[in-house]
């Protein structure tokens, strides 16, 4: 029989669609005839209920003198002012980042909140800048979240003064020349809001449309061109240039402790291992920071420094035993934005290093304590990496986690009564991705904050996590394993008088094909195996129902389940795979059914006992 | 737990010898092989480093009586993660009027044994950064050079302040071990305090004493040894107090700040003795505080100085004919309903009343305030009342100190009854407090100062109907669903996801659903009536062989029972009363019957209320569970029973059911 359901609706949301929304962003560049940037910023936003009133919490950069706050207020629909900031209302501040120990740079702070909706917020403010790697690297939005209604960016510069230029095909360009000026615009209406990255989906920063313009020549630091990406390189090479001093105490070290060691491959891990045991990542970013890095005499010195100075430093020291080594850029991150290869600019957020021997490259972290030797991880692995060496500096492809790399293996031992109480032996060996998060856990947590995560983690229902601990593994150890011992109680299921063991299902959480918009990527490969052994006391007084095998396979990956019945035991077998790969977004529904096929299957997965 | 300790620091104490041998030095700069060839801490083996000394020193300068501040800290670091403990952040505060507080003199060493020599090295000045946190707080920073596990750092500096409000204090213990930790305030008899040991029952250490240095206020000229000057001589009361082998502050969870319950003194001012002759109580009683309140300017002051904004808004009204407590409710809609809550949560207002007005944006002291005024001026009456926030402990002493006190709310009276108002957050009815007041007793500032009780034993309700019907080809259930709160319930949902439907799906989903489509709500705005959520929803099947099962209630339930202890010595807080309904309408699928369902369950008694039921109507199943704890909080002995019942909640409200096929009949004869 059907429910009848009765609807009535006293209050209905109205379309979710532009509660807050960029009304009009207008940016203007202007390149002046000493090479100077002018930038001036207007944005006018329209905020249509209090869920979205947080959005008038402005911020924007700020530098001494130069930033200036041209409007900021609140206006009606109609434009009629209805408060004006004032200027005590302004905070500045440093702007401080989770990634830097103390950066110089500053940000202007004001609020423009509201309480009668809809209102309008307007602000515009100026600032000029003289050393600079893009003249412009803009994307209509201002927050990926809100949609945009129209934006507009304008570049106007000299005519002699030359450019590249990078832009999505979404945004409308023209240019027109007078004089000896060229103006540059970029337009784009009706954009609508980005939500944050989907299941397996690209990064956000993809999906945004972007407009970049660099300068094919440029002194940031040191002069350097762009039309070429070993214009980039040897600009790079430049900013280093002399950095790679050691202190005589460092080179007596050195000698030290590689003065036993013979083959090529040890002394760059003994070197390494030194740099683990005695660094530290701290970041301290004024001037250029961002791009040049502290001398290696500093990190001799301090024994500290960001992913620049460690690596340069790192260089240094394999070039003292004569090893030459590659100080190389790349685009860090488990899921990150990739790299434009037909556009040299600076792209990249982090540096490795490359250290080629014969028959062998070994990568090199040099930020992390723990890393393994010779091991990149989810953070910089199969990407295209800009190795530096002068006019032949040139893009290199990061070694990729193979499936092996990544093989995590579950052994879930249960013995319990026939009330389902007893206990539960896991034995976690670990690789890839979750080996890196339980490394850092080990090195970095306390036992009480280990206690909670695995408590709360790894989520076995009606569990009491009692010990546990790591099997010791030698420090280059790609894997780890992990013990833990919980008490369990109530682990058969009642239903309608049936008792029923039920394998906990694997959450994965997809959107619905109709409502996906990014493209499908599997960053690295997925490999688990679990094995869940019940041993039930008494379990020959009852008869058991045991799901059938199953195996199903795709491009995507593949999923087998076996279950069988040995003396007291009974054994479940599970492996599942996903295959690092992307796949266009017309795809994605295939995906998605094979998610679904093996979630269904895995649902009806349990074990029925009945008493004799 | 927190103990408190209130002394009058002018009373002196038998001075008490403590000299107890101890392995590592305790003077900056000299640092021995003890502390430099440690390689683990006995006292808690898995500490990452450990805090070998931590000495602070307050004294009053000469002719400013600025407070000067000297601490010197030295650390161990014993693990890879260690190595975090040897970046040093110290705060410094600008009043905006042109006192500031002054860092100088700040010197960092880094020891390292290298070749059994102990190497030392210095900070290196210029690596000290100053930042700007806002427009009242800096703070300088410097990161110690080389250093590695197995390295003792340590350094020292000292903090000049104006602010005698701001005496100093003092933790004991932190997130890593401390092995000795020591605080002098030397006192001048100007200014008095109290102070309160939390987390401490004794002191290792603890000794007050005359200093014997001679100090002179104002000009002093001998004749014969009698002072012949204006100004007049004094000495220094000197306090000690010092702990040894304080473990590490660890965080077991349930409580509501770790400021709450580290091992610390705070000081106090508590009376100002003028060098003039005469003497100025700072604190001392519940009608002095209340008084004090009333005087400050950002307090008292302000409600004065807002009196002519609300006068001006009062005019563009019109509260004519309507009775008190109706004329209350429209001023309370009205403050909320007009002003924004900038998410500051403080007793005090900083922003004038006009700046308030101009930009209806305000921290919590400030719109409160402001309503207050607003009942006056529209001629009811009405107190301030101050309280602590749950997230800002509770106030745990009966002694006067401002600090406990982190909000402010109004007691409105009205056709001869009295109730507490807020106007910050527009989630509950007029007369109720929203759920962060909720925290034991508030002040009722009037000439003689009285509590009033903040918890409420009237029940909220819940009710989440689920009309389900079952998809056996897509084995999904598919729903519409209604989920009705009133008071805190609904505060909770309100507060949480604020009417905001992604917020809200997603909340849903979390409940176990597959999709939520079609929401709806109603009465977000109408707190004197029950908040509602309607949608439609899916969810997925389980099946085993070829039976197909149901949780009638999805997630919605509670899932697992939050308290494991066996025992506990302090209350169970459940914040406010509730009852919580959920209602199952199941269509049997055609062909398909209900398998057993499982038992009915009834208890009432004085403590809860739980009611199970099943009903099997052959083409529909009914299931209805109910439960309301009674108390808003009850005692420790009664926590064996209340974990029993949540067991028996758990258990029973989350039992699934199964459907399976009918065997077909085909030409009986």
């Amino acid at each position: 029989m059907k429910i009848i359901i009765a609807l009535v609706l006293i209050f209905c949301w109205c379309n979710s669609e532009g509660q807050a929304v960029l009304v009009q962003r207008n940016t203007e560049v202007y390149v002046k005839r000493n090479s100077t940037l002018e930038v001036r910023e207007s944005c006018l936003y329209q905020i249509n209920n209090s869920h979205y009133a947080h959005e008038g919490k402005i911020s924007i950069p700020y530098v001494k003198g130069n930033t200036k706050l041209l409007t900021a207020e609140i206006q009606d629909l109609y434009g009629n002012t209805i408060r004006k900031l004032k200027n005590k209302d302004l905070i500045i501040h440093n702007n401080f980042s989770s990634d830097a120990f103390h950066a110089d740079d500053m940000v202007m702070e004001f609020d423009l909140i509201w309480h009668e909706f809809p209102y309008r917020i307007k602000y515009s403010y100026e600032y000029s800048e003289k050393d600079y790697m893009y003249v412009a690297y803009w994307s209509p939005y201002v927050k990926p979240n809100l949609s945009v209604e129209s934006a507009m960016l304008a570049i106007r510069h000299p005519v002699d003064y030359e450019v590249y230029m990078d832009y999505d095909d979404r945004l409308k360009h023209e240019f027109s020349i007078a004089e000896d000026e060229r103006v540059d615009y970029w337009k784009i209406e009706d954009l609508p809001g980005i939500e944050g990255r989907e299941s397996f989906g690209s990064p956000v920063e993809e999906l945004i449309p972007v407009v970049a313009v660099v300068p094919a020549q440029f002194d940031y630091g040191v002069k350097g061109a762009l039309r070429s990406w070993s214009d980039f390189g040897q600009w790079i090479d430049q900013l280093n240039v002399g950095l790679d001093e050691l202190t005589s105490i460092e080179k007596n070290t050195i000698d030290q402790l590689v003065a036993e060691v013979e083959d090529k491959r040890e002394v760059v891990r003994t070197l390494y291992h030194y740099l683990q045991d005695n660094t530290r990542y701290i970041n301290v970013d004024i001037d250029f920071g961002g791009m040049k890095p502290y001398s290696a005499t500093y990190v001799c010195e301090n024994k500290y420094g960001d992913c620049k100075a460690l690596t340069n430093y790192m260089k240094a020291m394999l070039s003292y035993v004569n090893i030459p080594s590659y100080y190389t850029l790349v685009a860090a991150g488990e899921n990150q934005r990739r790299v434009n290869q037909d556009f040299p600019s600076q792209q990249f957020n982090h540096v490795i290093l490359m250290v080629p021997l014969e028959g062998d490259t070994i990568w090199l972290e040099n930020t992390s304590k723990i890393n393994a030797f010779n091991y990149l991880g989810t953070f910089t692995q199969n990407r295209h990496a800009f190795m530096v060496n002068g006019v032949n500096s040139q893009f290199v492809k990061t070694p990729a986690l193979k499936r092996e790399d990544c093989l995590t293996v579950d052994k879930y031992h249960y013995t319990i009564n026939s009330q389902g109480n007893g206990k539960l032996h896991l034995k976690r060996a670990l690789k890839g991705p979750l080996f890196e998060d339980y490394l850092y856990m080990k090195e970095n947590y306390n036992s009480g904050d280990l206690h909670d995560y695995f408590s709360q983690y790894l989520d076995i229902p009606k569990s009491e996590l009692m010990e546990w601990h790591f099997d010791s593994v030698g420090r280059d150890s790609d894997h780890l394993p992990v013990n833990l011992d919980f008490k369990v109680r109530d682990q058969f299921h009642h239903v309608a008088g049936m008792k029923v063991l039920s394998p906990q299902v694997l959450n994965m959480n997809l959107e619905e094909p109709g409502e996906r918009k990014s493209p499908l990527r599997i960053n690295y490969p997925i490999n688990n195996v679990d094995s869940i052994i019940y041993e039930i006391d008494d379990l020959k007084k009852y008869s058991l129902a045991l799901p059938a095998s199953f195996e199903v396979e795709s491009k995507f990956g593949r999923f087998e389940l076996s279950c069988f019945h040995e003396d007291n035991k009974v054994i479940y077998v599970r492996r599942f795979e996903l295959y690092m790969a992307n796949y266009p977004l017309s795809e994605y529904k295939e995906f998605y059914h094979f998610i679904h096929t093996i979630k269904t299957f895995k649902k009806g997965s349990s074990t029925i006992l009945t008493a004799l | 737990m927190r103990i408190l300790f209130v002394i009058f620091l002018t009373a002196l104490l038998p001075a008490c010898l403590w000299a107890q041998e101890h392995t590592f030095s305790r003077e900056f700069t000299e640092v021995g092989d003890p502390e430099m060839d440690m390689s683990i801490y006995d006292k808690d083996p898995n500490a990452e480093a450990v805090i070998l000394f931590d000495i602070g020193v307050s004294e009053f300068l000469d002719e400013t009586y600025n407070i000067k501040f000297v601490r010197s800290k030295r650390i161990k670091v014993l693990k890879s993660s260690g190595v975090d403990y040897a970046t040093v952040r110290i705060p410094f505060y600008k009043d905006g009027y042109g006192k500031t507080e002054i860092v100088r003199n700040i010197e960092a060493y880094t020891y390292n044994k290298e070749n059994g020599e102990i190497v030392k090295k210095s900070l290196n000045p210029k690596s000290i950064y100053e930042e700007k946190i806002n427009e009242r707080w800096n703070v300088k920073k410097f990161a110690f050079p080389d250093v590695k596990v197995g390295t003792v750092i340590e350094y020292q500096y000292e903090l000049e302040t104006p602010f005698h409000f701001n005496l100093p204090d003092w933790q004991f213990q932190d997130v890593i071990p401390t092995v000795y930790s020591c605080y002098t305030a030397k006192m001048v008899p100007f200014y008095e305090y109290i102070y309160i040991a939390q987390g401490i029952r004794n002191f290792d250490y603890h000794h007050s004493e005359v200093s014997k240095i001679k100090r002179k206020y104002g000009s002093v000229s001998k004749s014969y040894g009698q002072n012949i000057g204006s100004g007049f001589e004094f000495f220094d009361y000197v306090h000690t107090y010092a702990m040894e082998d304080v473990p590490a502050f660890k965080n077991e969870g349930f409580i509501t700040s770790m400021d709450d319950y580290i091992m610390k003194i705070d000081f106090q001012l508590a009376k100002f003795h003028s060098p003039q002759g005469g003497e100025r109580e700072i604190m001392t009683t519940w009608p002095e505080l209340s008084e004090g309140l009333y005087k400050n300017e950002h307090f008292g002051k302000y409600i004065k100085s807002s009196q002519k904004q609300a006068k001006k808004l009062l005019e563009e009204m019109s509260l004519g004919g309507l009775g008190e407590t109706a004329k209350a409710a429209t001023l309370i809609e009205f403050v909320r309903n007009q002003f924004t809550f900038n998410k500051i949560f403080t007793k005090y207002a900083h922003q004038s009343a006009k700046d308030l007005v101009d930009k209806r944006l305000g921290s919590s002291g400030e719109i409160n305030l402001f309503l207050l005024s607003l009942l006056e001026e529209a001629g009811l009456e009405a107190y301030p009342v101050i309280l602590s926030t749950r997230s800002h402990g509770k106030i745990s002493a009966d002694y006067p100190f401002d600090h406990f006190f982190n909000y402010v709310v109004v007691m409105v009276y009205a056709d001869g009854k009295s109730f507490l108002a807020d106007a910050v957050q527009n989630f509950v009815p007029f007369h109720r407090l929203p759920i962060w007041c909720i925290n034991g007793r508030g002040l009722v500032l009037k000439e003689m100062p009285a509590w009033v009780n903040l918890e409420n034993d009237m029940p909220s309700y819940l009710t989440v109907r689920l009309n389900t019907d079952l998809n056996l080809n897509e084995l999904e259930a598919n729903y519409f669903v209604t989920v009705q709160t009133t008071d805190y319930e609904a505060f909770e949902y309100k507060y949480n996801y604020e009417d905001n439907e992604e917020k809200l799906t997603n909340a849903f989903l979390k409940d176990g659903f597959k999709s939520v489509k079609s929401m709806a709500s109603f009465n977000y705005g109408k707190n004197d009536k029950p908040y509602g959520i309607s949608f439609n929803a899916t969810s997925e099947l389980g099946a085993i062989n070829a039976k197909i099962i149901l949780s009638p209630f999805l997630k919605f339930p509670i899932q697992e029972n939050q308290l494991h202890q066996k025992n506990r010595t302090y209350p169970i807080d459940m914040v406010y009363a509730s009852l919580r309904k959920y209602e199952a309408l199941i269509g049997v699928p055609e062909g398909y019957a209900v398998m057993a369902l499982p038992e009915n369950y009834k208890l009432n008694n004085e403590l809860v209320y739980i009611d199970v039921n099943y009903v099997n109507e052959g083409e529909v199943v009914k299931v209805n569970a109910s439960y309301m704890f009674k108390k808003s909080i009850y005692q420790p002995e009664e926590y064996p029973k209340v974990k029993e019942y949540y067991d028996e909640i758990v258990k029973r409200f989350n039992q699934q059911i199964a459907f399976e096929k009918q065997a077909q009949l085909v030409g009986v004869k």
